[in-house]
């Protein structure tokens, strides 16, 4: 598999980077490391995303943010008029270059506008990967994740990301609540339950219904049954039955008794009904006694023999209604008709009001004894049930519902008028509905008789056991569909249990395949992470082990050796700070050359920062001999940004020494950014500002001073090792400068030809006193005591030291001061004219 | 006796070149169900819309097996 590296980007309006349509080119060394500096704010971040954003399509530190205080817009340059532009050339093992060039919009969207292959995406998705990209944030990450997350982490590092989603989505379809929720697996196990259990209630009633028809089963058995409906029909019904699905039960009584044998059944028996209620009434009228309502009669005419004419009775009846009219009058008008006012009507003996009262009081004698008898005479309709009987006669018609005597009598009269009796004739009225009554009884009951010749006897037995083997069948049928219905569940329940296996068996050697492989792989990453731990802390008393989960992909950071303690410990609490970034970074490292991925890249953001110039070194030659592929053939493509001033000269030494070291500075404003090689003159600029700012210079001025001196050394190609700064961070200038005056003195009494103005014993002993323990103050803060002036001439000095090494160039060539090519005062620049 | 199938990942190679190896692992099983867990496999898809399409086919082709054995 060809590899692929990136060759270069092209950034303008992207972050921080304006560049308006002179965009920022980073030239990378595909075949080693690229190193970028930059100080704050100077666009080494923005490199950092822009490659992220276009090949993985992120943006961690920005996706990071919270959403109410990200603003997508701000991923293109606020400073820059048009779209932004990214574009970056890919090159492979085999030379074969891939441009891509994205368009940042206003919204901040990525989209790809030209690209030398026909389909970017599918190119960038096949290189694209988190796990190309580290920063210090997401380092310092690795030691404190839980073992389940580092096992994870892992699978992303060594490029086995998909892994881990595979595994997931097989335990998905495992999971047994997933399996009875998506293919109901309980639901039709409990299905087939029931089912059981309704055969079971089937099977009783098929053998109930047999034992109701006198042909009782021994012991319930399905053929047997449909054996003996078969047989029952052929007794009863004479038919031959070759399928119980078939048998139309309806026409086995149809055969026998008629078309329309259910209808005369049913009129028969409607008949049957009606003639039972005739003969209820007949027998009640057979009940009533003429006497009773003749005594009636009687004591109503006896009521009325106290009023001469029916015209006498309705003036009582008017009058009853003037009495309250009188009771309010003066005795002279008592003696006056209210309705003609003729005076004087009464008598010597008695007021005409009290003729009236005396008239009256016998009608309202006579509405007593009325009452009496409509009370009793309804009571008497009451007991005999009179009602019922006119109700019924009206109801089959044979009288019309305002004849109904007895009705009439109860509800509507409400006074008993003296022919009341005598015009009705109660006893005609029975008589009348007795004939009335027979007449239907007589008519019904021949009706009966026709229908009941139609309707043999034994068909009632017939229709019973007909029913009787309707519902067998029925529940035969209902059976066999249960029976179907568990045989097709159990089907798909053997079918699904087929497909359970499998994917049981499937998990399984997965899981076991790739737990195999990651724990061959953290073996692997375990020894190199050992080995590149050792070379970045050169510490033999602490011994890290990743170790691997037996079982499940945990994978566990541990301590095997701390110091005189060899027990395994938990790597994170016990380690400091430097330590565990130490471990994090071996542990990258081994993982990015365990990971065989076409994409060959690795981009470093502030790794340095967290050790000690002692260590940074060391970081930074594991880089250069066993990460990077300058050393190593498997090694990876480096592109490294740092902010950090202690390593710059040491990067500056390799851009020197190394072919495939790269090493840039940024240089710019808001406007433009820019790659430059970073001099001590720009160095010296930048401490000028800070002073006269006020600024806190911190190490900065050391930083200057280590600067020059290496500049020296450097630039005069003098041999003093790098190595000699290892582990004595403070003390490095007092080493450099011992060093440079060894080397000087000893070339003075070499006599060779050598820099006129090179410095004494002497003066280097001029150089510490002269800066000194002043740095010490100026470092911890104590510079506000130091006023500008003094400071600037510590960086007067500082320059005063350089320039003993250097010559003053005035043709056009280089114009200034220059160093030397070498301690021998040779001129830098060959075809230089200058006299020196 | 069904001999059981052998699968192993390779650390020598790159995620591609072992998932082929898991695929040819899963159309060695010869079974339908391989087939219908291959291709939802190879689709770029969430875990839920991957459990949704097993579940489809996997019940189509248990109601197609159903009504081939009546």
């Amino acid at each position: 598999m060809s590899k692929v590296y990136i060759k270069s980007i092209s950034i303008e309006g992207f972050r921080g980077i304006n560049n308006d349509n002179n965009p920022l080119v980073i030239p990378f060394k595909n075949k080693g490391v690229t190193s970028i500096f930059s100080e704050n704010g100077m666009g080494k971040s923005s490199i950092y995303e822009a490659l992220s954003y276009c090949i993985n399509n992120n943006l961690p530190k920005f996706d990071e943010l919270h959403r109410e205080i990200r603003d997508d817009r701000t991923k293109k340059n606020l400073f820059h008029s048009n779209k932004g532009k990214i574009t970056i050339i890919f090159i492979d093992d085999s030379n074969t270059e891939t441009k891509i060039e994205f368009e940042i919009n206003d919204k901040g969207d990525r989209n790809i506008i030209s690209s030398t292959v026909t389909n970017p995406q599918l190119f960038l998705d096949s290189i694209s990967g988190d796990q190309n990209f580290l920063d210090y944030n997401t380092f310092i990450q690795i030691l404190l994740k839980s073992p389940e997350e580092t096992g994870k982490l892992f699978s992303d590092l060594v490029g086995f990301s998909e892994f881990p989603f595979i595994k997931a989505k097989i335990d998905k379809i495992t999971r047994t609540q997933n399996i009875n929720t998506d293919f109901q697996k309980n639901s039709k196990e409990r299905e087939i339950e029931d089912n059981k259990q309704k055969i079971v209630e089937l099977e009783n009633k098929i053998s109930n219904n047999f034992q109701d028809l006198g042909t009782p089963l021994a012991v319930f058995n399905l053929t047997e049954s449909i054996k003996l409906v078969k047989k029952l029909i052929k007794t009863e019904f004479k038919k031959k039955v070759k399928d119980i699905n078939q048998i139309k039960f309806d026409q086995l009584i149809k055969d026998i008794a008629g078309d329309s044998y259910d209808t005369d059944v049913e009129n028969l028996n409607l008949l049957k009904t009606e003639n039972n209620e005739v003969n209820k009434f007949q027998q009640t009228l057979k009940l009533i006694k003429y006497a009773a309502f003749l005594k009636f009669h009687k004591q109503l005419n006896k009521a009325y023999s106290n009023f001469g004419s029916i015209k006498e009775l309705y003036v009582g009846e008017l009058l009853d209604k003037a009495i309250p009219i009188y009771d309010k009058l003066s005795d002279f008008d008592k003696n006056s008709c209210i309705l003609c006012n003729t005076e004087k009507l009464g008598t010597d003996e008695s007021t005409f009001y009290n003729l009236l009262f005396t008239r009256i009081r016998k009608y309202k004698e006579l509405r007593v004894v009325l009452n009496n008898i409509k009370t009793e005479f309804n009571k008497a309709i009451e007991n005999l049930k009179l009602l019922d009987v006119e109700d019924y006669i009206a109801t089959k018609g044979l009288i019309s519902a305002e004849h109904k005597f007895f009705s009439k009598a109860f509800y509507d009269i409400q006074d008993l008028s003296q022919d009341f009796f005598l015009k009705q004739s109660i006893p005609d009225i029975i008589k009348k509905y007795k004939v009335l009554l027979s007449v239907k009884s007589k008519k019904n009951a021949q009706e009966i008789k026709i229908l009941s010749l139609k309707v043999p006897k034994e068909l009632p037995i017939l229709i019973e056991k007909n029913i009787k083997l309707k519902e067998i069948v029925d529940a035969i049928i209902e059976l066999q569909e249960k029976q179907n219905k568990i045989s097709n569940s159990k089907t798909y329940l053997d079918n699904l249990d087929e497909w359970i296996n499998f994917v049981d068996e499937i998990k399984n050697d997965f899981e076991k395949a790739f737990n195999d492989l990651m724990s061959d792989i953290s073996s692997d990453i375990d020894k190199q992470s050992k080995e590149f731990f050792f070379l970045i802390m050169k510490n033999n008393d602490i011994v890290p082990l990743i170790k691997k989960d037996n079982k499940g992909h945990k994978i566990n950071f541990l301590i095997e050796k701390f110091y005189t303690i060899t027990k395994e410990n938990n790597a994170t609490p016990l380690l400091s700070e430097s330590y565990r970034n130490a471990l994090c970074l071996s542990t990258y490292f081994a993982s990015a050359l365990n990971r065989n991925t076409k994409s060959n890249f690795i981009v470093l953001d502030d790794i340095t920062s967290s050790f000690d110039s002692g260590h940074q070194f060391y970081l930074l030659e594991l880089i250069k001999d066993r990460i990077s592929k300058i050393s190593n053939k498997k090694g990876k493509q480096i592109i490294m940004l740092t902010h950090d001033g202690l390593i710059r000269k040491t990067l500056n030494g390799y851009n020197n020494n190394n072919k495939n070291w790269s090493h840039y500075n940024l240089v710019g404003n808001k406007d433009e950014i820019r790659l430059k090689e970073f001099t001590s003159d720009d160095f010296k600029r930048i401490i000028s500002d800070k002073i006269n700012r006020g600024d806190n210079l911190g190490s900065d001025l050391r930083s200057y001073y280590e600067f020059v001196i290496l500049d020296i050394i450097e630039k005069l190609d003098i041999p003093i090792p790098y190595n000699l700064i290892l582990n004595r961070d403070k003390r490095l200038i007092d080493d450099l400068l011992k060093a440079l005056n060894e080397i000087i003195q000893l070339r003075k009494s070499s006599k060779k030809k050598s820099i006129k103005n090179l410095p004494s014993t002497t003066d280097f002993k001029s150089f510490v006193q002269q800066i000194g323990n002043n740095l010490s103050h100026i470092e911890s803060a104590m510079c506000s005591s130091i006023s500008k002036p003094v400071l600037i001439s510590y960086v007067d000095y500082i320059d005063s030291i350089k320039q003993r090494f250097q010559y003053e160039c005035k043709c056009l060539r280089n114009q200034g001061l220059v160093y030397y090519k070498s301690l021998d005062g040779n001129k830098r620049d060959k075809q230089c004219t200058c006299k020196i | 006796m069904k001999k059981p199938l052998n699968l192993k990942f390779q650390k020598t190679k790159n995620s591609k070149q072992n998932f082929e190896i898991f695929f040819n692992y899963l159309k060695q099983h010869k079974s339908p169900y391989s087939s219908i867990l291959l291709n939802a496999l190879k689709q770029n898809i969430s875990e839920e819309e991957f459990r949704e399409i097993i579940k489809n086919n996997v019940l189509a082709y248990i109601e197609k097996k159903s009504s081939q054995s009546k």
